[in-house]
């Protein structure tokens, strides 16, 4: 390892795929932090300069996607022994909306859950089913995800079912569509976009009002 | 003075000469059934409308191919998948029909006789090269054996694959690549002038160098040589800078350049042993006025054009139906205007 920060050394290990060395550096946190505050000060950091780095085009998807599974993982076994749980607010989902393609859905999940929150996974819905389904739940932040251009058209369509819920979430979207035209977002109503996973982390802290 | 002939030009540029201009492929699926006015599912199920409305608009753009591509779920349709069709969107594959790694384990490469959607496809070819003659390349696509399984087995399931069972991925590839490379000669005996061989996974987007050489370069070059004709690799949108060497090195003529990298960057790298082709901005080019087409163009010009081995195109492989025929036909005019070869300003 080539520095004593954890952030970069826990970078370092992720890239490498080496979980087990991953691992350890987790464990060396949490000696000192409980699981969340290590999620947040130590596995969030390191996963956002990921995300950063696939961003600029330096890492590849394969690596983001690997070092969310590993970092989710640790979480999931680390939790239970504290008695601690993800933190629940604000209330958030993640859809992949019309697309047969759920990777960049499943990234966004595995890094927010891996960063200490806990998010629900609605899966494939069109925009009707998936507008009542965040609004009967009480969804505060919906993530949607995209690959195809159609889909992302469709955000327009959400956004107007959305507004005639009760509860109006955040509407946040990613994917491929978004990052061509980086103005597609405004155009499709959405309130911001994400260019890659961990920005959905920053999104639920923000949203959280500072109180997570 | 007898008038260059598209295949003349894109046959001198891929010689790395400078031919009268700079050629464009304007790669066209849905707007033929806008330009038809037929439901995607009635357009694409049927080669005579394709031909048609392939030649119909090369009559009113003007660019150098015809494109003998369907839609990639195809491909997916032959090993089970199922074809969802939208009306304003290209045909999608379905579930997966790979849903367990296991399944690799009887998986068999389908008969593409069997297959109406490729027989059409085929049809097509034949039709738009009777239409072209030698004058107007046909381009055919294959996806490439170590891309296909993210319709096969979906991104995740496959990513897992690659990462945690190499022997099951190889045994994929080998049913892959016999289908690849069936499927691409097909075509080149029906009339395709060349093959894309679309490979995203392959891109620096998806996966990094070192699992590229191990894999999807493996690949490539297994399956390259037993495609008997000229072929060009297709990220469709995926980045390549630090790796055109080794796409190179697989024995493809050309590369697609995603809009997120330097088209001038690439060709670079490239070093004369590619030709380069894109890297227009198909999603944002639904928006684009007559002057951003124009600036857009000519950027891409100034890059990559000197000394021939460039294409011009979109730098997905298919052009959203969203993009208005106003934008294609500034693209073409600016292409006329500022790809010519004698007379450059920016010489």
């Amino acid at each position: 390892m080539s520095s004593d920060d954890p952030i970069s050394q826990l970078e370092e290990a992720l890239l490498a795929v080496d979980e087990a060395e991953a691992e350890s550096i987790v464990m060396r946190c949490v000696q000192e932090l409980t699981p969340l505050d290590c999620a947040e000060r130590v596995v969030s950091p390191a996963l956002r300069r990921i995300g950063a780095g696939w961003e600029e085009g330096k890492v590849a998807l394969s690596q983001v996607y690997i070092a969310g599974k590993i970092c989710e993982r640790m979480l999931d076994r680390l939790l239970p022994e504290t008695h601690q749980t993800r933190r629940q607010r604000p209330r958030m989902a993640i859809a992949n909306l019309e697309d047969y393609h759920n990777l960049g859905q499943k990234i966004v999940w595995s890094v927010v859950r891996a960063s200490g929150f806990e998010i629900e996974n609605y899966g494939r819905m069109d925009a009707a089913s998936l507008a009542q389904k965040a609004g009967r739940e009480g969804i505060e932040v919906l993530f949607v995800s995209t690959l195809m251009l159609r889909s992302a058209l469709r955000v327009e369509e959400l956004r107007n079912r959305l507004s005639k819920e009760a509860s109006r979430p955040w509407l946040v979207v990613g994917g491929a569509p978004f990052l061509f035209d980086t103005e597609l977002w405004q155009r499709v109503g959405a309130d911001e976009m994400g260019a890659e996973a961990s920005a959905a982390v920053e999104v639920a802290r923000r949203r959280a009002g500072g109180t997570a | 003075m007898r008038k260059t002939t598209p295949m003349e030009r894109v046959l001198t540029t891929l010689g790395h000469k400078e031919p009268d201009r700079v050629p464009v492929f304007l790669l066209l699926t849905m707007h033929g059934a806008k330009l038809l006015d037929l439901s995607p599912r009635s357009y694409f199920g049927r080669a005579e409308s394709m031909v048609k409305a392939q030649i119909k608009m090369r009559e009113m753009l003007g660019h150098d191919c015809y494109y003998g591509f369907t839609f990639a779920a195809a491909e997916a349709r032959a090993f089970g998948a199922e074809i969802i069709y939208f009306p304003d969107g290209p045909p999608n594959a379905s579930k997966p029909p790979v849903s367990r790694p296991e399944d690799i384990d009887s998986i068999d490469a389908p008969d593409i006789a069997a297959m109406a959607e490729l027989q059409e496809a085929l049809k097509l070819i034949r039709g738009l090269k009777a239409a072209a003659g030698s004058d107007v390349p046909v381009i055919g696509v294959v996806m490439s054996p170590f891309s296909l399984p993210v319709m096969q087995m979906g991104f995740e399931g496959y990513l897992d694959l690659l990462m945690t069972d190499r022997d099951r991925f190889w045994r994929l590839m080998d049913v892959n690549r016999r289908f690849c490379a069936d499927w691409g000669n097909q075509q080149l005996e029906a009339g395709a002038t060349a093959i894309a061989y679309f490979d995203p996974v392959s891109s620096s987007t998806v996966i990094t160098r070192e699992q590229y050489l191990e894999t999807g370069q493996k690949v490539a070059k297994r399956t390259l040589p037993m495609i008997k004709g000229p072929t060009v690799t297709h990220l469709a949108s995926g980045r390549c800078l630090g790796r055109v060497q080794d796409i190179a090195d697989t024995g493809t003529s050309g590369l697609a350049v995603s809009a997120m990298d330097d088209l001038g960057e690439v060709k670079h790298e490239a070093a004369g042993r590619l030709s380069v082709v894109g890297n227009l901005n198909g999603i944002e080019m639904i928006r684009w006025t007559r002057k951003v087409a124009e600036d857009r163009v000519r950027e891409a010009v100034a890059k990559a054009a000197e000394g021939g081995g460039f294409v011009l195109s979109d730098n997905h492989g298919e052009l959203p139906s969203q993009v208005p025929w106003d934008v294609l036909r500034w693209i073409m005019d600016a292409a006329q205007r500022y790809g010519r070869y004698e007379g450059r300003a920016d010489r």
